[in-house]
C-alpha cells in the first residue's frame, strides 16, 4: 500500500501545482445610461430653412440639433434611415448601416453635429445625410460616431399631432402625425404585395380627402391585410413631389379599425366610377326616343332631352345590391347639370327600388324617394351627394335616377358619376 | 488490379530459399539506471523484428550468418544502432545500455498554429486537423523531419489527408469516425505516458492492423511497460501555451504482478502566441496492469484532456496590412477591459480502455481490447438576429469595400488605422444592443452560442499474432465499432438579453407570412430559449462498423515478403430530435441505413541487396466506405443523401531504396497513389441569403506522386548532417459533381460541374526540405540546427469560382476568366530552427533541458495555408470582394524543456 500512498501524494502535489488558473469569467457589463455633454444650438426646423431653395448643401457650421427618434428601420418599412423630432420640426436622417433600430431605439434621445455633413432636398424631402453622386444620400457607417450621440436611454415618444387631411403643411413634414377617423380605400388587401418594391393605398377621410399611405415590401407586415372599418393611422408624414404620403412603422400605428361600434362606415360595397361603359346598369327611357349613355368623353353617365321627340323620363337603375349583411349602408354620388328646364322643378330624382326585377320598366316598381344634395340648375359643378343613409334597408335593393325633362326645348342636361355605396360588414 | 497483379508475379518469382542458422540475444537496459527496457523494437536486418520482453530481454532467431545492423529502438530513448557480425548459432550480445531520449520534446502539434477555420469561412471547423499526421517511430530521418520541422508548415506527408493515417491506442482505432482524422485532443498534455508506440509508415505491414495508406500507430499504454520513475516535467514557451507542468509516477511491474502509472499535467496561457488566445488544458491518466500469469495480464487505461482554448480565425491581407500583423485574430474584443475570445473550443473526450493480453504460447499472442468512449466537444460563436454582423472584419466594414467612393474608403482607412477598437470584437455595444432590446420586452440580438458534437463510443477489437515458423508469421485481428455522434447548439450566454426565440430569421425573411416554413422544430414553435437550452438543430449519426484483417509475413535471407487483407461492414443514418419547418418530412426521427461492404489487399516484399543495401516494394488497393460527415446535403436541417452515394477507392504503390551503413543511412522512396470517388464538403455562411451554404462535391479524383528522401551521415562519432526532402505532385484529376444545398431552403438544391482537373491539391507544401546539423557531445551536449526549405503550396480554392456558372457572360479569351479560374500559387520561404539540450545526472535525479527555437530568423511573410472565401461576386465578377484568407507561420518561437526524473 505504500505504492498507493505515493501515487496519492503524488496526484495532490500536481494538484497543487496545477492551481494556476487562467481567467476566464467575464464581468458583465452594466447597462450604460449615455450622457452628452454639449448641448443643442439649433432647431430642426431652422436646419430644413437653412437649405432654402438649393438641392443639396454641405453644413460647415457648427451646428448642433437634438431630437427623439420617432421612426427607424425596425420594421423594415423604413430601409437604413430614421426620423427624428423635436418641438420645431422633425427630419429623416439616411445612414448607410443596416438593423439602425438596434442602436436608434424609438424614444431614443440622440444629438447630431451637423458639420460635415449633407443637407439636401429629395423631391420635396428634406433630408440629413452625405453627398451620393451630387446630390443627397445616406451617411457613411464609418461617421456615425463622430456625428451621432445617444444621450440617456430610450423614453416616452412625443404625442403624435393630429392633422387632418386637408390640412397638410410643410412643416409637419416627417414629423410623427396621427390622422383620425379615416379609412383604407380598398380594404383586404395585402399592405405590399412582393411583386413592386413598395405599395400606395389610398386613406380616405369622410370629407373624401385622400392620401397615400405607402408601404415597402421590406416591411415585416407588408402580407397583412389592410383593415375594414373606420379607425385611425399613426405614423410619419413625407412627401413625393406634389404627393403626400404616409408611413406606418408597423400595425400597431393602424389603430381601431374595429368593425363595430361608430363611426359605422367603412368600406365600399359598390364602388362605379363609370371610367368605362358600366356592365349590370339599367337604361330604361319610360318617355321620349332619348336615354342614359355612357360618355367617353367625360367618363361619366349623361342624358338629355332636348331635342327629343316628346318630353322625356329615363331611368338609369343600378346593379341589384345586397344589404343584407351590412349595416348603416350610406350611398355617395355626384352630379353635374348644366341648363334650366322651367317647367319642371326636380329634373332629376334618386330612388330606392326594392322590388324591381332587372330590367323593364320601373314604373310600377316600389321605391322610395332620397333627398340627396343636387346642383342647383345650370351650376356646372360636380356636387356632392353627400352621405345618403340607406340604413333603412336591409335587403336587396337598386338605386334609380329618374330623369325628367317638361318639353325637348326646355331640358336640362345631367351627368352622374363616382357612384359608391359604403357600409360596414 | 494490374499493378498489383504485376507485382504478386514479381514477388512470387524471386521467392527462393536460403538458410538461416543464426540467433541473436541480449538484455536492453537503461544507461541511467540500470533499469530493463521492455517494449523496444529489437531489429536485426529488415524485416527482423522483435520486442524486449519485461526484462529488457530479446531473442532474435531465423538470421543468417554475416554482418546485419542491429536497431533498439524504444520511444523514450535514443535510437540504439551497431553493426555486429553474426556467427552461426546462438550469439549473446550480453547487456546493450540505451541513452535516455534527448530529442527535443516538444508537442509535435503545438508548433502549428490551430487556427479556428480549415477551408471554411465561418462555419464549423474540422474536429481534428488535418495536419502532418505523422506519429511514427522517428528513427527514420525523413518520418522525423515530417513530425518535428515540416509540420509547422503544415506539411502533409505524401500530400495524404489525415484520414488515411490511423491512431490506434492499445489496439482501439481513435480516429473521429464522422471526419476520419485523429483525434490528437483526446490525449493532450499526455506526452510523458503516450510515447511507447508502433509506428509504420506508408504501406509497411503492421502486427496490429491491417493499416491504413498514409500509415498506422499503435500507442501502447500497458502499465508494465513504463519503466519504474517519478518524472516532473515543466516547459515554457510562447506558442500556443506559455507554460506546461506534466508529471509521471509509473512502478513499473512489482513483484506482486501490479503495476502503475498515473500521469498528468496542466498547460495554460493568459495569451497564447496569437493575440486574444488563452490555454487552459488539463489532462489525467491512470494505467493499471495485472500481471496474472505467464500467460495472462490485464490492463485498464482511464485518460482524458479537457481543454479550453481561444481560437484563432484567419483574415484577409487587406485586414494584416492594416492592422500591421499578420498574427490579427479577429475572433476577441475588450469586455471590462479583458480580452474576451468568441470562439472557445472546449473539448473533454474521456476513454477507458480494457486490454486483455493472453499468450496462448510463445509462438502465439492474443490481445483483446473494449475501450469506451464518452466525450463532449464544443465551440462557441457568436450569434445574431436582425442585427449588424459583429464581426470587426467583416467585409462591408473594410476600406475596400467603399471603392467606387475614395473620399470614404480614406474615412473607413482612418478608422482603421487610428481606432484600434475597430479592429475587434465590441462586447459592451453587444451588451448594450441586447439591453435596449430587453427595455422593450424583445429577443436578444447577440448571443453566444456553442456548436457541440458530442460523441459516444463503444469499441472491441482482438487481434492475434502467431509464428508459425521461423519463416512465416500471421497475423489477425477483428474490429467492432459502434458510434453515435450528437450534433447540436446550446446557447452559451445571451449577453445581457433575455431570450432568443428559435425559429430561422434567415428563413423568415424568404418565407414571408409563413409561420411554418421558419420554424426550425415544429414539435415545439417559436420555442423562448436561454442559456443551456438546445435549439436551432440537433441530430445524431449513427454508425456501425465491422472489419475483419489478416496478414502473414515471410521471411527469407534475401528476401521478406508479406501480404494483408481486410474486409470491412460499415452502416451509418441520422436521426433527427427536431422537425425542421422547412422540411417536415425528413427530418425528424431515423432516416434509411446507408450500408457499405468494403475491402483492402495489400503486399509487399524487401529484397536485401546485401546485408546493408534493400529494395522494398509496397502496393495497395482499397476502397472506403463514404464518410457520413460528407454525406448529407445539409444534416443540421434534413436527411437527404448526396446523390449516388459510393465507395471511394484507394490505389497506392511505393518503391524504397535504403542504405544503413555504420556512418551514413539513407532512404530514398518514390510513390504513386490513386484515389477515386472521393467527396468533400465545404461550408460557409452567406450573407445575402442569409443562411449557410452547403457545397458538396463528389466524384473527385486525385493522383498523388512523389519522392521522398532521407538520410543522415555522421562525419564524427559526435557530429552529424542530416537532409531530408520532398518532392510532390498532387493534383485533381476529374471535375467532380457539385451539389449546392442551402440551408434554409430558400433556393433549391442545385448541381454543377466543377473544373477542377489539374489542379494541385492545396494544403500543403508539395516541396519541404531540410538540411540539419547534429553535434552530441561525450558530456551530454547536444545541439541541433535545422535549414528549412517550403514551396509548392497551393491556396485551398473555391471550387464555384472554377463553373461555368462563375464565367457566365465572359466571352472567349477574357483575361478576367484567367483571374477567376486559374489557383494561387503560394509562395516558398525558409526557416532555421535550432536547439540545444544537456542531460545531467545528480545523485539518483536525472536531468535534461532543452531549448528549441523555431524559425530563427522570424521570417514572418511565410503562409502557412489559406483559403479562398466561398462566396463569389457572380454578378459583377470582383474577386477582390471577397478576397482569399490566410494564415502565417509563428515567427520566431521557443519551447524550453525542463525534466527531471527519479
Amino acid at each position: 500500500m505504500k505504492t498507493m500512498k505515493k501515487i496519492i501524494g503524488l496526484t495532490l502535489v500536481a494538484g497543487i501545482l496545477l492551481a494556476s488558473c487562467v481567467k476566464k469569467e467575464f464581468d458583465i457589463p452594466p447597462i450604460n445610461i449615455p450622457k452628452v455633454d454639449f448641448s443643442a444650438n439649433m432647431s430642426i426646423k431652422d436646419l430644413k430653412d437653412s437649405l432654402g431653395s438649393q438641392l443639396l448643401d454641405s453644413i460647415e457650421g457648427d451646428w448642433i440639433i437634438s431630437g427623439i427618434v420617432t421612426g427607424n428601420d425596425e420594421s423594415g418599412n423604413f430601409y437604413k434611415k430614421m426620423v427624428i423630432q423635436d418641438t420645431s420640426g422633425a427630419i429623416e436622417i439616411g445612414i448607410d448601416k443596416s438593423y439602425l433600430y438596434n442602436t436608434f431605439r424609438r424614444g431614443q434621445r440622440v444629438f447630431i453635429k451637423c458639420q460635415g455633413l449633407y443637407l439636401g432636398n429629395y423631391n420635396g424631402l428634406i433630408q440629413l445625410g452625405y453627398k451620393y453622386n451630387g446630390s443627397i444620400g445616406r451617411l457613411p457607417e464609418t461617421m456615425v460616431d463622430g456625428h451621432l450621440f445617444l444621450d440617456s436611454l430610450p423614453g416616452p415618444l412625443p404625442e403624435a399631432k393630429v392633422i387632418t387631411l386637408d390640412n397638410l403643411v410643410q412643416a409637419d413634414i416627417s414629423r410623427l402625425v396621427k390622422i383620425e377617423n379615416v379609412f383604407f380605400e380598398t380594404p383586404n388587401v395585402e399592405y405590399a404585395p412582393q411583386t413592386d418594391d413598395a405599395t400606395n393605398r389610398t386613406i380616405r377621410d369622410f370629407s373624401d380627402n385622400t392620401m397615400l399611405l405607402r408601404t415597402s415590401k421590406y416591411a415585416d407586415f407588408s402580407a397583412s391585410s389592410t383593415p375594414y372599418g373606420v379607425g385611425d393611422l399613426v405614423g410619419i408624414l413625407s412627401l413625393f413631389g406634389t404627393d403626400w404620403q404616409f408611413y406606418i412603422r408597423d400595425l400597431d400605428d393602424v389603430v381601431a379599425f374595429d368593425t363595430v361600434g361608430n363611426p359605422p362606415i367603412g368600406t365600399n360595397l359598390v364602388e362605379e366610377l363609370f371610367d368605362a361603359d358600366p356592365t349590370g346598369w339599367v337604361t330604361y327611357s319610360v318617355a321620349s326616343n332619348q336615354n342614359w349613355a355612357w360618355s367617353s368623353t367625360y367618363s361619366c353617365m349623361l342624358v338629355s332631352g332636348y331635342g327629343a321627340d316628346v318630353g322625356s323620363e329615363d331611368w338609369l337603375i343600378s346593379p341589384a345590391i345586397d344589404l343584407s349583411t351590412t349595416t348603416n349602408a350610406i350611398l355617395n354620388f355626384r352630379t353635374w347639370t348644366k341648363y334650366t328646364d322651367g317647367g319642371m322643378a326636380a329634373p332629376m330624382e334618386v330612388y330606392v327600388l326594392t322590388d324591381y326585377s332587372g330590367s323593364g320598366d320601373p314604373t310600377g316598381a316600389t321605391k322610395t324617394l332620397l333627398s340627396p344634395t343636387l346642383p342647383a340648375p345650370h351650376t356646372q359643378t360636380w356636387t356632392g351627394s353627400g352621405d345618403v343613409s340607406l340604413a333603412a334597408y336591409t335587403g336587396t335593393i337598386r338605386i334609380g335616377f329618374r330623369y325628367r325633362s317638361s318639353s325637348p326645348a326646355a331640358s336640362s342636361q345631367w351627368e352622374v358619376d363616382e357612384f359608391k355605396i359604403k357600409g360596414t360588414r | 488490379m494490374k499493378r498489383i497483379l504485376l507485382l504478386t508475379i514479381f514477388v512470387a518469382s524471386v521467392l527462393f530459399a536460403h538458410s538461416q542458422n543464426a540467433s541473436l540475444k541480449g538484455i536492453v537496459l537503461s544507461s541511467e539506471n540500470k533499469e530493463p527496457v521492455p517494449g523496444a523494437d529489437v531489429q536485426a536486418g529488415a524485416q527482423n523484428t522483435v520486442k524486449t520482453g519485461d526484462y529488457g530481454d530479446f531473442t532474435i532467431t531465423g538470421l543468417t550468418a554475416g554482418r546485419v545492423t542491429l536497431i533498439i529502438r524504444h520511444g523514450s530513448f535514443t535510437l540504439y544502432s551497431v553493426a555486429i557480425d553474426v556467427k552461426e548459432g546462438a550469439n549473446d550480445l550480453g547487456t546493450i545500455y540505451m541513452q535516455p531520449g534527448v530529442t527535443p520534446d516538444s508537442d509535435e502539434n503545438e508548433s502549428i498554429n490551430v487556427v479556428s477555420l480549415s477551408s471554411m469561412d465561418f462555419e464549423d471547423e474540422n474536429k481534428g486537423q488535418n495536419t502532418g499526421a505523422v506519429l511514427h517511430s522517428s528513427n527514420d530521418v525523413f518520418n522525423s523531419s515530417a513530425s518535428f520541422v515540416f509540420s509547422a508548415m503544415r506539411f502533409r506527408p505524401r500530400g495524404y489527408d489525415a484520414d488515411l493515417s490511423t491512431v490506434y491506442m492499445n489496439g482501439i482505432p481513435v480516429n473521429d469516425p464522422e471526419s476520419g482524422f485523429p483525434s490528437w485532443s483526446e490525449w493532450g498534455g499526455l506526452n510523458e505516458v503516450m510515447r511507447n508506440k508502433e509506428g509504420y509508415a506508408g504501406l509497411e505491414p503492421s502486427g496490429f492492423s491491417f493499416g491504413n495508406i498514409g500509415g498506422s500507430t499503435n500507442i501502447i499504454t500497458r502499465a508494465s511497460l513504463y519503466r519504474k520513475q517519478k518524472k516532473v516535467t515543466y516547459s515554457l514557451t510562447n506558442r500556443s501555451y506559455r507554460q506546461r507542468i506534466m508529471g509521471t509516477y509509473s512502478t513499473g511491474l512489482m513483484e506482486n504482478g501490479w503495476a502503475f502509472t498515473v500521469s498528468a499535467s496542466r498547460r495554460w496561457a493568459e495569451e497564447g502566441y496569437v493575440e486574444g488566445t488563452f490555454y487552459d488544458a488539463y489532462s489525467y491518466f491512470v494505467a493499471a496492469e495485472r500481471k496474472i500469469n505467464a500467460h495472462h495480464s490485464l490492463n485498464l487505461t482511464i485518460f482524458g484532456a479537457p481543454a479550453k482554448r481561444g481560437m484563432q480565425g484567419g483574415s484577409t491581407q487587406e485586414v494584416y496590412d492594416l492592422v500591421d500583423n499578420v498574427y490579427y485574430n479577429p475572433n476577441w474584443g475588450l469586455q471590462n477591459g479583458e480580452k474576451r475570445n468568441a470562439k472557445v473550443r472546449d473539448i473533454h473526450e474521456p476513454r477507458a480502455i480494457l486490454s486483455h493480453y493472453f499468450t496462448i504460447s510463445d509462438k502465439t499472442d492474443l490481445t483483446t481490447s473494449a475501450s469506451f468512449m464518452y466525450g463532449s466537444y464544443k465551440t462557441s460563436s457568436l450569434n445574431w438576429y436582425d442585427a449588424a454582423d459583429p464581426r470587426p472584419d467583416y467585409y462591408r466594414y473594410l476600406p475596400s469595400y467603399q471603392y467606387e467612393q475614395p473620399a470614404i474608403m480614406q474615412l473607413v482607412t482612418d478608422n482603421w488605422l487610428n481606432d484600434p477598437e475597430m479592429s475587434q470584437i465590441n462586447w459592451e455595444e453587444m451588451y448594450q444592443v441586447n439591453y435596449l432590446s430587453n427595455g422593450e420586452g424583445k429577443q436578444a440580438k447577440y448571443i453566444l452560442e456553442d456548436k457541440h458534437s458530442d460523441q459516444m463510443q463503444i469499441d472491441l477489437t482482438s487481434v492475434i499474432n502467431h509464428r508459425i515458423n521461423d519463416k512465416l508469421k500471421i497475423n489477425g485481428g477483428l474490429e467492432l465499432s459502434s458510434y453515435t455522434g450528437s450534433h447540436y447548439k446550446t446557447i452559451n450566454d445571451l449577453l445581457g438579453g433575455n431570450y432568443w426565440v428559435d425559429i430561422d430569421q434567415f428563413a423568415e425573411r424568404d418565407f414571408i407570412g409563413d409561420s411554418t416554413s421558419l420554424q426550425n422544430d415544429l414539435n415545439d414553435p417559436n420555442r423562448q430559449v436561454t442559456v443551456g437550452d438546445r435549439y436551432g438543430y440537433d441530430y445524431e449519426i449513427h454508425q456501425t462498423k465491422a472489419s475483419l484483417w489478416g496478414s502473414a509475413t515471410y521471411t527469407l535471407p534475401k528476401l521478406d515478403v508479406y501480404a494483408a487483407a481486410s474486409g470491412n461492414f460499415m452502416s451509418f443514418y441520422r436521426e433527427g430530435n427536431m422537425m425542421n419547418g422547412r422540411h417536415p418530412e425528413n427530418s425528424f426521427g431515423k432516416s434509411e441505413v446507408q450500408d457499405f461492404i468494403n475491402y483492402g489487399v495489400k503486399a509487399g516484399a524487401t529484397y536485401k541487396i546485401t546485408g546493408r543495401q534493400y529494395v522494398s516494394i509496397n502496393a495497395a488497393y482499397l476502397t472506403k466506405p463514404p464518410k457520413p460527415g460528407t454525406s448529407y446535403l445539409s444534416p443540421k436541417v434534413k436527411d437527404d443523401l448526396l446523390p449516388d452515394l459510393t465507395s471511394e477507392t484507394i490505389m497506392s504503390g511505393d518503391l524504397s531504396y535504403m542504405v544503413r551503413y555504420p556512418k551514413f543511412n539513407a532512404r530514398l522512396s518514390v510513390y504513386q497513389t490513386y484515389m477515386e470517388d472521393q467527396t468533400e464538403l465545404n461550408s460557409f455562411y452567406h450573407d445575402v441569403y442569409r443562411t449557410y451554404v452547403n457545397y458538396l462535391m463528389k466524384g473527385i479524383n486525385k493522383s498523388l506522386h512523389g519522392i521522398e528522401f532521407g538520410s543522415e551521415y555522421k562525419v564524427t562519432p559526435e557530429f552529424s548532417v542530416l537532409a531530408a526532402g520532398a518532392y510532390g505532385e498532387y493534383l485533381y484529376t476529374s471535375r467532380p459533381e457539385a451539389t449546392i444545398s442551402v440551408e434554409n431552403s430558400s433556393v433549391n438544391d442545385t448541381t454543377e460541374t466543377v473544373y477542377i482537373k489539374n489542379f494541385f491539391i492545396p494544403g500543403t507544401p508539395q516541396l519541404a526540405g531540410t538540411i540539419g546539423l547534429k553535434y552530441f557531445t561525450k558530456k551530454f551536449w547536444f545541439f541541433n540546427l535545422n535549414f528549412n526549405y517550403y514551396d509548392k503550396s497551393y491556396l485551398d480554392f473555391n471550387p464555384g469560382r472554377r463553373t461555368e456558372r462563375a464565367i457566365y457572360m465572359l466571352g472567349p479569351g477574357d483575361t478576367a476568366i484567367a483571374n477567376i479560374t486559374e489557383p494561387l500559387k503560394l509562395d516558398g520561404g525558409y526557416t532555421i530552427d535550432f536547439s540545444v539540450g544537456k542531460s545531467i545526472r545528480y545523485k539518483n535525479y536525472f536531468i535534461s533541458i532543452n531549448l528549441t527555437i523555431n524559425n530563427l530568423l522570424d521570417n514572418q511573410e511565410l503562409v502557412s495555408g489559406g483559403y479562398e472565401q466561398m462566396r463569389f461576386d457572380y454578378e459583377f465578377k470582383r474577386i477582390e470582394k471577397f478576397p482569399p484568407k490566410f494564415f502565417y507561420a509563428y515567427g520566431r518561437n521557443y519551447f524550453l524543456n525542463v525534466a527531471v526524473r527519479f
